[in-house]
């Protein structure tokens, strides 16, 4: 932290102390509610229960809800307007969980998290200029809620965005990785696998090929790359020839350009495992996340941010190194 | 457009996300705590931005450096996404 902003936080110190009372006030009802997300996973777009409660739990501050924004049944965006023009900052709230695994990626307290700020904002009555928006953003796991909302001008008038991320360290300068996923669908043609298995055409043989092409390639791929598959439809029978099998793919790097250049790598393999094994195949990507990493003006005051009463006891409190950089990158 | 993810551990370092013990990690003591914790992090850090000019200009200027020197794509990245998973 350098002076400026060392004079800066300092000048604000009115404001943090205004901030908190609120939000101990609200903690209970907060706690409860990501204990209520947490015991309700929802997939992707479809996190109906928790958009709807995290969008009512705004009732209690003076803060204007919409739903459905961006066309997303599931997502919502809160708004607390200042006493002047300036700029919009974000707090962004996730809320979605994983398929089978349930909220093992903490979104049920990014989520609180997002929605406490917004009431502390709003209850402690500070000034300022602009507006604070919380935006929940559901299918973080697969979609792409902030992508959508990107593409659909929900994030126009946002310059600067925020958000919490519950983790096994304490970090603010960590970087993510530009992602992407790509789909493939193999057709080949069924034979009873016993009887006439020559009249048949293999396709789980493509994803298999497939799977090996990529394994070849992975030794050549950069160090940061992270390429990994699973095979969402194979076979329905033992006695049938796989007529179809698709594999999906997340293609990630720190770099967007070499990112693409590994789809195209993953492009060709595909090919030519359809080549190799007969079949024909249809081929989707979808162009995920871009890179982020964080801008340290922004990291200051959640590095400094005191932990609660109690806290200074845990085995796992400061010794995790705050701020300390290499931190490596992230991969939701 | 300049961002921040405040990460904040609930689970002993090591534990990996996507797994069984950082899905019971999420609803732990510790996991509550963080939870008021973040709500305050993350509040007093809007607060600053919106009401230190310097703070926010400061984060602006940082972020079009990073962008300038291709650390991250910038918003213009946005335009030409084609999600077709929607």
């Amino acid at each position: 932290m350098n002076l400026r902003h060392r004079k800066a936080v300092a000048t604000n110190d009115g404001a943090h102390r205004a901030i908190d009372a609120p939000a101990d006030r609200n903690g209970s009802t907060l706690i409860a509610l990501s204990q209520q997300v947490h015991a309700n996973p929802e997939v992707g777009f479809s996190a109906t229960k928790a958009s709807g409660w995290l969008s009512d739990a705004h009732a209690a501050g003076a803060i204007e809800v919409e739903r459905a924004i961006g066309g997303l049944a599931t997502a919502f965006r809160a708004t607390r307007r200042g006493i002047a023009p300036g700029p919009t900052v974000a707090v962004i709230a996730a809320y979605n969980a994983l398929s089978d695994l349930g909220h093992a990626c903490s979104h049920n307290v990014i989520a609180t998290c997002g929605i406490g700020a917004g009431l502390a904002i709003a209850q402690s009555k500070i000034d300022f200029a602009g507006q604070l928006e919380v935006i929940g953003t559901p299918a973080e796991e697969g979609g792409g809620g902030k992508i959508t909302h990107a593409r659909r001008g929900v994030l126009d008038d946002v310059e600067a965005a925020i958000m919490m991320y519950p983790s096994s360290k304490a970090m603010t300068r960590r970087c993510s990785l530009a992602s992407g996923r790509v789909e493939v669908t193999f057709h080949g043609r069924a034979a009873h696998a016993a009887e006439i298995p020559e009249q048949g055409i293999n396709a789980l043989g493509s994803v298999l090929a497939m799977s090996n092409g990529v394994n070849a390639r992975r030794l050549h791929f950069r160090s940061d790359v992270r390429v990994q598959g699973a095979i969402t439809h194979d076979g329905d029978a033992v006695n049938i020839i796989p007529s179809r099998a698709t594999c999906a793919c997340s293609v990630r790097d720190k770099d967007r350009t070499y990112q693409r250049i590994l789809v195209s790598v993953l492009r060709e393999v595909a090919g030519s495992a359809a080549r190799m094994t007969g079949t024909t195949l249809d081929w989707r990507e979808a162009r995920g996340y871009d890179n982020m990493c964080p801008v340290p003006p922004l990291a200051p005051l959640a590095r400094h941010t005191p932990w609660p009463m109690g806290w200074k006891t845990s085995r796992m409190n400061r010794t995790s190194g705050w701020d300390r950089q290499p931190q490596g990158t992230s991969h939701n | 457009m300049p961002a921040l993810r405040a990460y904040q551990p609930i689970a002993h370092e090591g534990t990996p996300k996507h797994s069984n013990s950082f899905r019971d990690a999420s609803t732990s003591p510790r996991a509550d705590a963080v939870v008021v914790l973040g709500a305050k992090v993350l509040a007093q850090t809007a607060a600053d931005l919106l009401r230190v000019p310097d703070r926010f200009a400061s984060a602006v200027a940082e972020h079009q450096a990073m962008v300038r020197a291709g650390t991250v794509p910038g918003r213009q990245g946005w335009t030409i996404a084609t999600n077709r998973h929607g």
